[in-house]
């Protein structure tokens, strides 16, 4: 199934998932039928994906991110979007984020 | 995203503190022998979070007292609201620790993919017992 990111959405980490930074790595533990299982599923992201994960508020739409990260990596737009939504898409089909709609965005 | 993690002591802890910290169970490979024959390396053990009560004289908990570690070992009395921990195997106790180090109780182990229901039901407590004898035999104390 395919997952649109849409750029004026919100996203927010998922109730279902345990995530924390631990002697600099970002580690994602999802919670799967009431387990966190780490002989399944564990991530780490990387320090553009910490930089994301970071900005996941729920109340800071796509567009804001990429483009804050743009600034911020001296990047162009479109680069930084291919990367952000293509990170999006995979934490949105594993269900590690929830879509907040831009008309329901909350912090 | 990188799947091929190895963590440290203290990174499975916080993660397993966080992990129950959401009522949900939490299952990790354990490492060691301390608590053969019940418990063998490279088990695969759920850890669930406490009841209000706290642990149970024979409960196996994870508990993490210092700095970087994470212990799994069984609670062999109980004084005061303080729980006395040792290993199955050991000639010392771990020692008294107060609810807020234990993380958790171990409520299942797998062996090659068979679930192993020694050493948790109510043998527990006699297995308990057993090792506070031992441990004090061994150190000629008094005391538990």
């Amino acid at each position: 199934m395919p997952y649109e990111i849409k750029l004026d959405a919100a996203y927010r980490p998922s109730e279902n998932v345990v995530a924390r930074e631990i002697e600099g790595e970002l580690i994602i533990v999802p919670i799967t039928a009431g387990v966190g299982d780490m002989e399944d599923e564990l991530y780490t992201l990387n320090d553009t994906g910490k930089a994301v994960w970071h900005r996941l508020t729920g109340s800071t739409s796509v567009r804001e991110i990429i483009s804050c990260l743009a600034d911020e990596y001296d990047a162009p737009f479109d680069i930084v979007e291919t990367d952000v939504t293509g990170l999006l898409t995979e934490l949105l089909s594993r269900t590690m984020v929830v879509e907040i709609f831009p008309d329901n965005k909350s912090a | 995203m990188n799947t091929g993690i190895s963590l440290s002591n203290n990174a499975l802890a916080a993660l397993m503190a966080d992990t129950l910290g959401k009522n949900a169970q939490f299952r990790f490979r354990a490492q060691g022998s301390s608590m053969r024959p019940w418990i063998r390396s490279g088990d695969i053990l759920t850890i669930s979070p406490l009841s209000k009560k706290g642990p149970k004289l024979g409960d196996v908990v994870a508990f993490s007292a210092v700095e970087n570690s994470l212990i799994v070992h069984r609670v062999v009395g109980i004084k005061e609201q303080k729980y006395l921990v040792a290993a199955d195997n050991a000639t010392s106790y771990d020692g008294f620790f107060p609810v807020n180090v234990i993380l958790g109780r171990v409520a299942g182990i797998e062996r090659r993919g068979k679930k192993i229901c020694v050493g948790l039901g109510p043998e527990r407590v006699l297995i308990a017992l057993l090792t506070r004898f031992r441990v004090r035999l061994r150190n000629h104390n008094p005391e538990f």
